[in-house]
């Protein structure tokens, strides 16, 4: 990814291939759309929680299905698939208690996501800064 | 002319996506962006657009839900994260079903279809247009339109048979309308070419209707009809 002919790599764990087809050279829309999808992850997390502890599946499954392609912006497929998995259990079971080992993982996997997020978008805005100075 | 649309979709991220695919692309305007569809069915009341860009999934109405509410159907691009709609998608005669996220050629295979379908209808005479009057909504063929003219904040419609009112700016319908059928020929005037009787100086005649032709767009109505 670049702008002005200086190319941007990112860290191992995302998908190269995929961002660049996502945001061609765009590096700028790149971290519009990293900040932005941080932020909601970061809230619907938190709603996760609060629907898990209320205990309806159905509400639970909502709030996975609207996170779910936040993933795929932010060069993360495999966790959108992981997170699909996810919003299918919760349609397949009728008590909640049934997610809570997948919740308590997926919520933990999430959780260690965002840290990732946060340095990639720092380094890709230190990557930004370096380059206009 | 650019295609009008309107993004209804509620995560913020995808739909600031959209629409910087949307200025990328050069092809189509967003003329508003709404978190719900009771939002979007609000600003469709008023206003007209060509496509929809539409999220299934939503708070309050989904997205099947609203477009059974429309009076009018623009073309629609549903966007989802969810696959199993595309059965859905095929029965409401979708224009395309993108999955987010999408790349930027694929949004363009979708805004180019969009396009091809306009154009399409264009052509064959068979397009048409709801219009608000007196709070109920009028469907017009635009070839009964013969043409538009503009009234302050209003808009006069003018057809063989009757003459139409509507809330609306000669901006908007220039956006709308200008492109192979309607041409603008006067800042307050878009006339139907095939309608044209006769030209004469700076003075166009549909139907005994004078209309003014301004010098500024004078070459343009003369490059669009067929001159021997």
């Amino acid at each position: 990814m670049n702008n002005s002919g200086v190319h941007y790599m990112f860290s191992g764990r995302f998908d190269s291939a995929y961002l660049s087809d996502l945001y061609g050279g765009d590096l700028d829309t790149a971290m519009e759309i990293f900040e932005s999808s941080i932020n909601h992850i970061a809230t619907e997390l938190n709603i996760a929680v609060s629907r898990f502890n209320s205990g309806d599946p159905e509400s639970l499954r909502r709030v996975f299905h609207k996170m779910k392609p936040l993933f795929g912006y932010v060069g993360l497929p495999a966790l959108q698939d992981y997170v699909q998995r996810f919003e299918q259990r919760c349609y397949n079971v009728t008590h909640i208690e049934e997610l809570r080992k997948e919740y308590e993982d997926i919520i933990g996997v999430i959780g260690d996501t965002l840290s990732i997020l946060r340095q990639e978008l720092y380094r890709m805005q230190s990557f930004n800064k370096a380059k206009v100075s | 002319m650019k295609i009008s649309s309107i993004v209804v979709e509620d995560l913020q991220p995808a739909a600031e996506f959209l629409q910087k695919f949307c200025e990328r692309s050069g092809l189509v305007s967003v003329q508003g962006s709404f978190p719900d569809a009771e939002q979007a069915l609000a600003f469709l009341s008023e206003n007209l657009v060509d496509l929809i860009f539409l999220d299934v999934e939503m708070p309050g109405l989904n997205g099947f839900q609203m477009l059974d509410q429309l009076v009018y159907q623009p073309q629609v691009i549903l966007t989802t994260s969810k696959p199993e709609y595309a059965y859905d998608a095929f029965e409401y005669k979708v224009t395309d079903f993108l999955k987010k996220p999408f790349t930027y050629q694929r949004f363009l295979d979708a805004v180019q279809k969009v396009e091809k379908i306009k154009q399409q209808e264009a052509e064959s005479g068979n397009a048409e247009i709801f219009i608000k009057v007196n709070g109920k909504l009028v469907k017009l063929k635009y070839d009964e339109i013969l043409f538009m003219e503009s009234m302050g904040d209003y808009v006069k419609f003018v057809t063989a048979e009757k003459r139409y009112i509507t809330l609306n700016t000669m901006k908007n319908l220039e956006q709308k309308f200008c492109g192979n059928q309607f041409c603008k020929v006067h800042r307050s005037y878009i006339v139907n070419l095939s309608a044209i009787d006769d030209i004469q100086e700076n003075t166009l005649y549909i139907r005994g209707n004078e209309i003014p032709v301004s010098k500024s767009n004078k070459a343009s109505v003369l490059q669009k009809i067929n001159v021997l």
